[in-house]
């Protein structure tokens, strides 16, 4: 097994909050590990610490304690961003540059350059579908094609990771798809990818294993399989049901062809119902004096 | 927070280490760059004390020539309105910020010795005597700028010179101008005349006719281009003064030179 | 969505070992330069330039009454300088003080420090890129000032010199002497050195701006910290001869001044400029050695800058 793309061991992180000595943990002895190749998607609601992990592991802050490792290497050290790419939340670029020249940029800042970096800036385009924008300046662009020229931007020198902050913020439901597809073309061609996101449908669809964050804290990880139920059964959830009424339904069930009844007992549970589950509590944040 | 702290001390340690590094190289430059006239720090009590605010402002940041052009304009007003005090106050203004603007010394010296003591005769609440005094009051003053000017610029010649024929022409102090064109002589790119003019100048500045004699006999002898009718004319009436010997006195000095009155039609030199 | 990803992905990423990039990268410092001198440029920063032709054309065709031809000369080359100097400096300043928060609020600061980019090169890169801007202008517009003092030479010259040969007594050699003294107020190289000066100036601008926007909280903030020092900067002489005079000054104030004269750079240095335009001989030696103190400054800064933001987190 080759090294993880990321290692994040027991990190924690306080942000102060005021001169008077009040610290906000926001995140708190977080463990988690995305595997080479996989796609990890990390679920919390806001606040949870989602967008502070991931700035972590891009080095753009240091773990208070703890430690998070890149494909080995310190997060904190700028060589472990030979192998990163970032799409942060809500990206914003250069509004002064054109697409083409945006990428150019972030290419060049990776030390890319002449007919390579020229023919790779075509491939992006081509590929977040932004050929026809290329020579448009990204004040002009709207929020969906910002976010695919972040999501361009993010991949330009191949990185084996990369790490997307709500990737479908603000996307309508045909662009969101788009970037879905990307995402899973990433994972085809063996590209680790870290995201988070409120969608929690799009995560179930592409990620291989999820974490669930609340206030800083893991509350629940694991494979989406181990998470939820499978796909190809349907549930029932019946309150006060009569026995009769039971009987009738398997009766039915009985007629229909091809299907079986599986499990009659307590309901299992989708995604959704686990992480609503999981960070009901809502408690202040533990503000620590 | 401690690192915070840690963080600070070592930056105010950097710039301090720094600046105890280069302060000496700096201090030196600073003073070669006035040595060299090439920087000018006006004592920044008087500039703040003079200018006020807005123009102190200005010239710490950078701009002193345009200050210093801006207040010799705003005098262009005073001189319209004869207000001399005022326009003297610009001009000092002006002083303070370009030492070395010579221009401007000549020209504020001007509006003084000449249209201040030229606009006193307008005044009718004076008496004549007391115009006259007036004038020369001013005449004086503007004399003064050019001795201070000249003091701030000892090697410009067009101060000499301006100063020489100030001397001269307003306040017929011979001597006094004859200083002005010797300095003038020892300085580069005096015009040809002035070693003539310094003559002319000793030959009306009582107890100097002999040196006058022999610097504008050696000036004789040395270059025909010398040969002005001023020059004939002050020689012979040297001649006389001196009472030198008939055969001793320079030869042809009465005969007009031929080839020269018809350039010349006999002007005088001196105004 | 396009498969042309799919083999060179696999064959880029995959063998990729961990190259330590470089602490200083010339050409991503160059990149992130060109891209900030695009973006200001973009800006529509030209037009200043225009302004300021405007402001010398108008000071051309501008005769106050009893100015001599030197003095008619010299105004243009003060008038030029001063806007040029004022320019520079709040451009060095506005535009320094804007890039970093700027780039925070963009996000583009993420995405720029998550590529392989150490964050002194993001400093130098965004320094160089501004004062690229700066000395683009400071060519522009002095290319523009050594139009207008030629023709203005050249036409203002010929009159003075045409009148006064009308004069009774005027020789030659005295023609020829008035004529230097006007020529010299004209168009030399060594006033070359005064947009020189002034963009050494902004680069000390520059270095101390980026030094404050490493830890300001607000642009404005580092604006006005920043304009405070430049003013503090032009009063060392002064701060000396107060602590030399005041034998009794209050310690703490003494004490104040002398860490101000340490920390805070010389700008009155700077002010050759207007040597330079009143056409004083200029010793290449000085200037030289006016350029190292700005080597010194500028690199000074940046270090300091550079503690700052080195494990700065956003
Ligand atoms: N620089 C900072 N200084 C102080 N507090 C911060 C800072 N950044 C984040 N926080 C706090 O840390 C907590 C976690 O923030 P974070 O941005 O990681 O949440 P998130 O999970 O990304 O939320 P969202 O879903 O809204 O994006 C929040 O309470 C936030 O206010
Ligand atoms: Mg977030």
């Amino acid at each position: 097994m080759s090294t993880p793309a990321v290692k994040i061991e027991n990190l924690t992180k306080i942000f102060p909050l005021s001169l008077r000595k009040r610290y906000l943990v926001a995140v708190e002895q977080l463990s988690l590990t995305v595997g080479d190749g996989e796609v990890y998607g990390l679920i919390g609601p806001n606040g949870s610490g989602k967008s502070t992990t991931m700035k972590v592991v891009l080095g753009l802050m240091a773990p208070t304690k703890g430690t998070c490792r890149v494909f080995g290497n310190d997060s904190r050290d700028v060589v472990s961003r030979n192998q990163v790419g970032f799409l942060p939340e809500n990206p914003y670029f250069y509004k002064y540059l054109t697409g083409a020249e945006t990428l150019k940029f972030y290419g060049k800042l990776c030390g890319m350059k002449g007919p390579a970096l020229k023919e790779r800036v075509d491939e992006l385009l081509e590929m977040v579908d932004l050929t026809g924008a290329r020579d448009r300046r990204l004040g002009g662009y709207s929020k969906g094609m910002l976010q695919r020229i972040g999501l361009a931007q993010a991949v330009v020198q191949r990185p084996r990771l990369v790490v997307l902050d709500e990737p479908t913020a603000g996307v309508d439901p045909s662009g969101s798809r788009k970037i879905r597809d990307l995402v899973l073309q990433l994972k085809k061609d063996g590209t680790s990818v870290m995201l988070c996101s409120h969608l929690l449908e799009q995560v179930q669809e592409v990620c291989d294993r999820i974490g669930i964050i609340h206030q800083g804290r893991m509350v629940k990880e694991g494979s989406l399989k181990e998470l939820i139920a499978l796909e190809d059964q349907t549930e029932i959830v019946l309150k006060n049901g009569s026995e009769a009424l039971i009987e009738k339904i398997r009766s039915l069930i009985r007629e229909e062809q091809g299907a079986e009844l599986v499990t009659l007992g307590h309901p299992r549970t989708t995604l959704e119902r686990v992480f609503l589950e999981e960070t009901r509590q809502d408690a202040p944040k533990p503000a620590k004096d | 927070m401690k690192q915070l702290l840690k963080k600070a001390g070592l930056v105010i340690a950097i710039l301090m280490a720094g600046g105890l590094l280069r302060s000496p190289l700096e201090n030196r430059l600073e003073t070669r760059l006035v040595e060299t006239h090439l920087l000018f720090t006006p004592p920044a009590k008087n500039v703040l004390d003079v200018l006020g605010q807005e123009s102190a402002m200005a010239v710490l940041g950078g701009m002193r020539s345009v200050v210093a052009l801006y207040w010799q304009l705003m005098a262009i007003s005073d001189w319209e309105y004869q207000e001399w005090d005022d326009l003297a106050k610009k001009f000092e203004i002006a002083a303070l910020l370009t030492p070395r603007d010579t221009d401007m010394w000549i020209k504020y010296a001007w509006h003084i010795h000449t249209n201040a003591s030229a606009s006193v005769f307008d005044d009718a609440s004076m008496t004549e005597p007391q115009q006259y005094l007036a004038a020369d009051d001013y005449i004086e003053q503007g004399i003064g700028i050019l001795y201070r000017a000249v003091k701030q610029m000892p090697d410009s010649v067009d101060l000499q010179m301006d100063l020489a024929q100030v001397l001269r022409e307003k306040r017929q102090d011979y001597c006094g101008a004859a200083e002005a064109y010797k300095r003038a002589l020892e300085l580069e790119g005096h015009p040809a005349y002035t070693t003539r003019f310094y003559g002319y100048m000793l030959a009306k500045c009582p107890g100097r006719e002999r040196e006058a004699y022999e610097h504008l006999k050696m000036l004789w002898f040395e270059d025909e281009k010398h040969h002005m009718p001023s020059m004939r004319r002050d020689l012979a009436d040297l001649e006389v003064k001196l009472n030198v010997p008939e055969a001793l006195r320079i030869p042809g000095l009465e005969n007009q030179d031929e080839r020269f009155s018809r350039q010349r039609s006999g002007q005088p030199e001196v105004p | 969505m396009s498969d042309t990803t799919t083999s060179t992905a696999e064959s880029a990423g995959k063998d990729a070992s961990p190259v330590r990039p470089p602490l200083i990268s010339p050409s991503r410092i160059w990149s992130l330069a060109t891209v900030t001198f695009t973006q200001l440029l973009r800006m529509k920063v030209l037009y200043f330039m225009l302004i300021f032709g405007l402001i010398v054309a108008v000071i051309f065709n501008f005769n106050p009454s009893g100015q001599t031809v030197a003095q008619q000369l010299k105004s243009t080359k003060d008038v030029s300088f001063a806007v040029m100097n004022v320019f520079s400096m709040l451009f060095a300043i506005a535009s320094t003080a804007i890039l970093i928060p700027k780039d925070l609020e963009d996000r583009t600061l993420y995405t720029i420090l998550s590529k392989p980019v150490p964050r002194l090169d993001y400093l130098l890169g965004r320094l160089m890129g501004v004062l690229m801007v700066v000395g683009a202008c400071l060519i522009i517009m002095y290319a523009f000032l050594a139009l207008v003092l030629f023709v203005q030479e050249q036409i203002l010259v010929s009159a003075e010199l045409s009148r006064l040969r009308e004069q009774p007594q005027m020789d030659s050699e005295t023609l020829l002497n008035m004529e230097n003294d006007m020529r010299k107020q004209g168009l030399h190289w060594p006033l070359l050195y005064a947009p020189l000066a002034i963009f050494l100036k902004a680069c000390v601008v520059a270095a101390v701006t980026l030094f404050l926007s490493t830890f300001a909280s607000s642009t404005l903030f580092t604006i006005i910290v920043s304009a405070m020092l430049f003013l503090i900067g032009h009063f060392h002489k002064s701060t000396y001869e107060v602590l030399m005079e005041d034998t009794h000054a209050n310690a703490v104030v003494a004490l104040l001044g002398k860490l101000v004269v340490l920390a805070v750079p010389n700008f009155a240095l700077f002010n050759v400029v207007d040597g330079i335009a009143a056409a004083e001989p200029v010793d290449p030696m000085l200037m030289g050695q006016l350029f190292l103190v700005t080597a010194v400054y500028t690199v000074l800064y940046l270090l300091v800058a550079l503690i700052v933001f080195m494990d700065k987190e956003f």
